[in-house]
């Protein structure tokens, strides 16, 4: 690992939630998904949000993460210095914060299809005007694919992507990591290494993290649990 | 706060460089998908058709100027009835241009006892200015070219006789000529010199001599039938100031004669093979463009998710614009540098081709290479920016939720359609015409949909009706879904029931996808009505040009014919059984007022009318109606009567706005005679005889000094009877007409085999629409096939189904391409050809029969990967 690696481990920006309210429009009817959510994580705190399928995971999730606007209600991140109302800006600020505040890992890995391992987790760097592919390099070797870097997405395997994707969602030090079912896309064991990485490299970042899964086990690895049910988020004590 | 990036603190923009060029390096390094490769096939197949185009037609006009101009012997002519102005010298010299003085008179040359009269042209040392000087050096020896001429030109003292002269005079190289007053050696046989005024036309003889010679013959005295020309040739731009300054200063004993003028009629045939292929090259350009659309559109939806997951990473909207347009203009550069190469080749392919006809001009206008850049940036910015601009606001939460964002389609096809129009006015020049083509277009895609919603509604009842006919349908189709067959007698019925599945199958995949199939049959329904349009007039009207003419049509022109020789000359043609024309008499006038009226004051606005007006015309009397003259308005003078009266013919009367009654004022070389309009006739410009605008009543042209003129055909076994008339009648000048046809027809083939190839190329445009089209229903085939081979349908079931498929959107694009072209071509032979015109019945019947296969072929190439996969395979990728 290099110096620029070193250098710029970072602590978590802390997150908070306050009365999110976002419904979808079908047609002419207007179906509530999330219902008021308020949530409080402080900074470098690892949380878990689990749900039935249609619960409004993902909803909730896109709009912690600046992806999806909510009809009310108000999202904040900060650190000891400075904070961010996310939905008080536009889009393209929006984008600015992902690339330079927070990191995403995908169920489907979701990595550019025609460009190699390597230009994939330089991706976001380049984004942000940074030409570091030595940085790249060393994320790949870290993730364990230091002999795959030129190879297409589409000749890795499901766990290889998804290594590519954690080396990608590490490289640009985020402050909070965004995983949307992380290891619904792979086998058992695969998944269990992946997770194992995920948190290994997140408590080497201090980054706060805030996922969504299915798995209770999984969920059970975080510093809280939130059960999304009707739109609300509760407590999830049984997972606790 | 610990190691954070110091961009982080505020939303605060990077420098611009910094900002993209990371970005920019990448996409150089992404792999291109396959849609990018037909977006750029289809971007170089328009720069190709746009740079090859114009390269040729451009290259084929200066030809014909500059043959024109190697017959004129100089760039611009002024001719007159003596020396120009000394002023016009000086404005001359100051432009840089090259000038000659040249003198033509008819004189009686004499050796021994023989005389025979000779057209003598006197020429001063830069002759010719354009063209080239051929000679012998004695009688039947070899032709001798300029540049291997030992002396360019007769010295002074000297004189070169054609071979005919010679002849006349039995003389021989070495002799001495009696030239009026001057004795002058004969050094040369004159074989062929530029600037007459039609060439190789067999003058009764030529001879050439040095203008410093011309004085002491004593030939040339007031009242002398001498016409002078001088000629100038230069630069383009200084030719161009040259005649503009010259035009206001001509009187009318000046006419000045460009190369244009010069090149008049061979040009005429060419504009309307020049159209056809500017015309024919929009129709691919279009196409070519409405592929690269389509390519582009589906590489831009292909890449929904790669734009979500850069929006997730902190991507812009410039930043992702940037990227995509980057990468695009990479492809077009290359796609450019291709289609130039291409474009080059295939017109010097043309040339190759037409080089025995046509001197290849070495100049490539630099104005064809901007144009296809044009084309190219013009095909990026119509075809592809605009679904780019929908791509861009691809929202990352697509990566979480599988909500597809649409590119805008519906502004895409509108910037295209506004586009496509804007691209057909730069091609034609004309609003008129673009509009028209386009309603054409517009029309014809209307009939597709038509056709194809009423073939799609006769399939869906023919479906509905075999489901319900054949009962016993439902177990056979069961058992031979999965293919199973056991007995040889059973394979056989399978095989039967199988292609009767499929048949129902593949009308239904139509069925199922209308925008799509009928995409691929207006495009390549455009495709071909522009092939058989243009195949039909070709065989119509070039290859079958010649027998459009009435059998034993003249092909000889017989003008000069002294009034004295008129008998002898008509008892000849007589005798000889030459199928002749009435003799004629002719003088030439100038139309200078109408009813007192100057042209302007009179109100023609009408240029090339104008134009014309300025030159002399031929004017004959006549108490008879020609035969092929039809009287439109007013009543046929006969033999006249104390007024003079004079018919006029439709088109000048249209143009000048002459009705019955109206004065015409005719100046007869200086001397204006006026004449009463009585009657207004049509006529037959192509039916090769004399042909008048205006015919007086008799005795009017008596007055004036007038000359006879008449036509007739020469069969192959009389060309030696037309040498001997010439001799009998050496004043008479005889001009070959049939052999300047055969000339311009030549040239006509060849060109007309140029847009014939065209046509094929516009072929291949379609065909890019149509992969282009198919691939985009790849996605959707892929999810059909998951489903038809999980329920167990044989890989051979579901490619026969797609065979009946493509040939049936192959016959859809294949019938409405005739139909269509029969309406075009019935249209064009009503209003513009004024004949019965219509595509032969074979070529239809092969076009519908090309159209299905071609379609059918394309298409199982195209979709081959998606049949060709294994279930599993099929399955997994599910």
């Amino acid at each position: 690992m290099n110096n620029d690696t070193e250098n710029t481990a970072s602590s978590g920006f802390s997150l908070t939630a306050k009365g999110l309210i976002r419904s979808l429009s079908l047609s002419s009817q207007t179906v509530p998904i999330i219902q008021g959510v308020d949530l409080q994580l402080s900074a470098g705190e690892t949380c878990a949000i689990i749900g039935a399928s249609g619960s409004g995971k993902t909803t909730l999730l896109g709009m912690l993460a600046a992806m999806d606007v909510p009809n009310s209600g108000s999202v904040e991140i900060a650190d000891e210095d400075i904070s961010y109302s996310i939905y008080q800006h536009d889009e393209d600020w929006r984008a600015w914060l992902r690339g330079s505040a927070m990191g995403f890992v995908f169920q489907d890995f979701q990595l550019v299809d025609d460009m190699t391992a390597l230009d994939n987790v330089l991706l976001p760097l380049e984004l942000a005007g940074k030409r570091l592919p030595e940085l790249g390099r060393d994320w790949l070797k870290r993730v364990g694919l230091g002999d795959r870097m030129n190879h297409y997405p589409r000749q890795l395997s499901g766990g290889e992507q998804q290594r590519v994707a954690l080396a990608r969602a590490f490289a640009n030090h985020p402050r909070i990591l965004f995983a949307d079912e992380p290891t619904g896309s792979l086998d058992e064991s695969t998944g269990k290494a992946m997770i194992e990485l995920l948190f290994e490299l997140n408590t080497a970042s201090g980054s706060t993290l805030v996922m969504v899964t299915h798995d209770p086990v999984l969920a059970q690895r975080c510093d809280k649990v939130y059960l999304l049910k009707q739109g609300r988020l509760e407590p999830s004590l049984e997972a606790l | 706060m610990a190691a954070v990036d110091s961009n982080f603190l505020s939303y605060k923009k990077k420098p611009l460089l910094s900002r993209y060029l990371p970005l920019l390096n990448s996409t150089l390094r992404r792999r291109p998908s396959s849609e990018l490769g037909l977006f750029f096939l289809c971007q170089a197949l328009a720069v190709t058709i746009v740079t090859g185009v114009l390269i040729f037609t451009d290259r084929i006009q200066t030809a014909i100027f500059q043959e024109s101009a190697k017959m004129m012997a100089a760039d611009l002519v002024v001719q007159s009835n003596g020396l120009v102005d000394p002023a016009w010298q000086r404005q001359a010299d100051s432009l840089g241009l090259q000038t000659v003085q040249s003198l033509r008179f008819p004189s009686m040359l004499f050796f021994n006892d023989e005389l025979q009269l000779t057209d003598i042209r006197a020429v001063s040392a830069a002759y010719p200015l354009r063209g080239e000087l051929t000679a012998s050096n004695a009688l039947g020896a070899p032709i001798i070219r300029q540049q291997a001429l030992d002396v360019s030109l007769p010295r002074s003292g000297e004189i070169w006789l054609d071979a005919r002269s010679a002849d006349a005079l039995a003389a021989k190289v070495g002799d001495q000529i009696e030239v009026g007053h001057r004795l002058l050696l004969f050094t040369k046989v004159l074989v062929d010199e530029p600037g007459s005024a039609i060439p190789s036309l067999g003058f009764a003889g030529r001879a050439l001599i040095r203008v410093v010679d011309v004085e002491s013959t004593g030939l040339v005295v007031a009242g002398s039938r001498v016409s002078y020309s001088w000629m100038l040739a230069g630069k383009e731009k200084a030719l161009n100031v040259m005649e503009s300054w010259l035009t206001p200063r001509l009187d009318i004993h000046h006419s000045l004669v460009s190369r244009e003028a010069g090149s008049q009629a061979t040009e005429d045939i060419l504009d309307r093979a020049s159209s056809f292929l500017s015309l024919g090259g929009a129709m691919a350009v279009l196409l070519a463009g409405l592929a690269a659309m389509i390519s582009a559109s589906r590489f831009m939806a292909g890449q929904q998710d790669n734009v979500a997951i850069m929006r997730a990473l902190g991507a812009s909207r410039q930043q992702l614009f940037a990227v995509y347009f980057f990468q695009l203009l990479l492809f077009s550069l290359l796609a450019l540098l291709l289609g130039y190469a291409i474009g080059f080749s295939i017109q010097a392919l043309g040339f190759y081709v037409l080089q025995d006809v046509l001197a290849i001009p070495s100049e490539i206008s630099s104005a064809s290479f901007v144009a296809g850049a044009v084309t190219a940036l013009f095909c990026l910015v119509c075809f592809a920016v605009p679904t780019l601009l929908g791509l861009i606001k691809v929202s990352p939460m697509r990566l979480l939720r599988s909500a597809s964002a649409q590119a805008p389609q519906r502004t895409g096809y509108i910037i295209f359609a506004l586009g496509f129009l804007c691209l057909l006015f730069f091609y034609s020049g004309s609003w008129q015409a673009s509009l028209i083509i386009y309603l054409g277009i517009v029309l014809l895609t209307i009939a597709v949909a038509c056709v194809s919603l009423l073939v799609t509604k006769a399939l869906l009842l023919i479906n509905d009706h075999r489901v319900v006919a054949s009962g016993s349908l439902g177990s056979s189709t069961a058992q031979q879904f999965t293919g199973n067959t056991r007995s040889h007698r059973l394979t056989r019925e399978s095989n039967k029931n199988l292609n009767r599945l499929a048949l129902r199958m593949g009308m239904a995949a139509f069925c199922r996808q209308p925008q799509t199939s009928q995409l691929r049959a207006t495009a390549l329904s455009l495709t071909l009505t522009v092939l058989v349009v243009i195949m039909s007039l070709r065989l119509a009207l070039l290859a079958d040009w010649q027998t459009q003419l009435p059998a034993k049509a003249p092909n000889f022109f017989a003008v000069n014919i002294l009034s004295s020789e008129v008998d002898s000359f008509s008892t000849y043609l007589q005798r000889e059984q030459f199928e002749r024309q009435p003799i004629y008499r002719v003088a030439r006038a100038r139309l200078v007022a109408i009813n007192h009226l100057s042209f302007q004051e009179w109100g023609v606005t009408n240029a090339d009318a104008l134009a014309s007006l300025e030159r002399e015309m031929v004017m004959t009397e006549s108490s008879e109606l020609a035969e092929d003259n039809v009287l439109l308005a007013g009543k046929w003078h006969g033999k006249g009567g104390e007024v003079a009266q004079v018919s006029v013919e439709q088109g000048i009367a249209d143009d000048l706005k002459i009705g019955l009654d109206d004065s015409l004022h005719f100046s007869f070389a200086g001397q204006e005679h006026v004449a009463r309009v009585t009657s207004i006739r049509s006529l037959d410009w192509n039916s090769m005889r004399p042909n008048f605008y205006f015919i007086l009543s008799p005795p009017n042209l008596s007055h004036f000094p007038f000359t006879h003129m008449t036509s007739f055909y020469v069969g192959d076994n009389q060309v030696s009877l037309v040498d001997e008339l010439s001799r009998q009648h050496p004043s008479t000048t005889l001009i070959n007409v049939g052999e300047i046809i055969e000339r311009a027809q030549k040239i006509l083939t060849k060109v007309s085999l140029a847009v014939e190839a065209l046509a094929w190329i516009t072929v291949l445009a379609g065909l890019l629409v149509m992969v282009a089209s198919l691939r985009m229903t790849l996605d959707k085939r892929l999810t059909e096939q998951t489903i038809f081979r999980a329920l167990g349908s044989s890989a051979s079931l579901l490619k026969r189904s797609l065979w009946v498929e493509l040939l049936i959107g192959g016959m859809l694009a294949g019938v409405s391409a005739v139909i269509s072209a029969q309406v075009i071509l019935y249209s064009l032979g009503q209003w513009v050809f004024d004949m019965p015109l219509l595509a032969p019945l074979g070529i239809t019947v092969v076009v519908i029969l090309f159209s299905m296969l071609l379609v059918a072929l394309v298409g199982v190439r195209v979709l081959k990967s998606v049949y060709q996969l294994s279930p599993v395979t099929i399955w997994r990728g599910a």
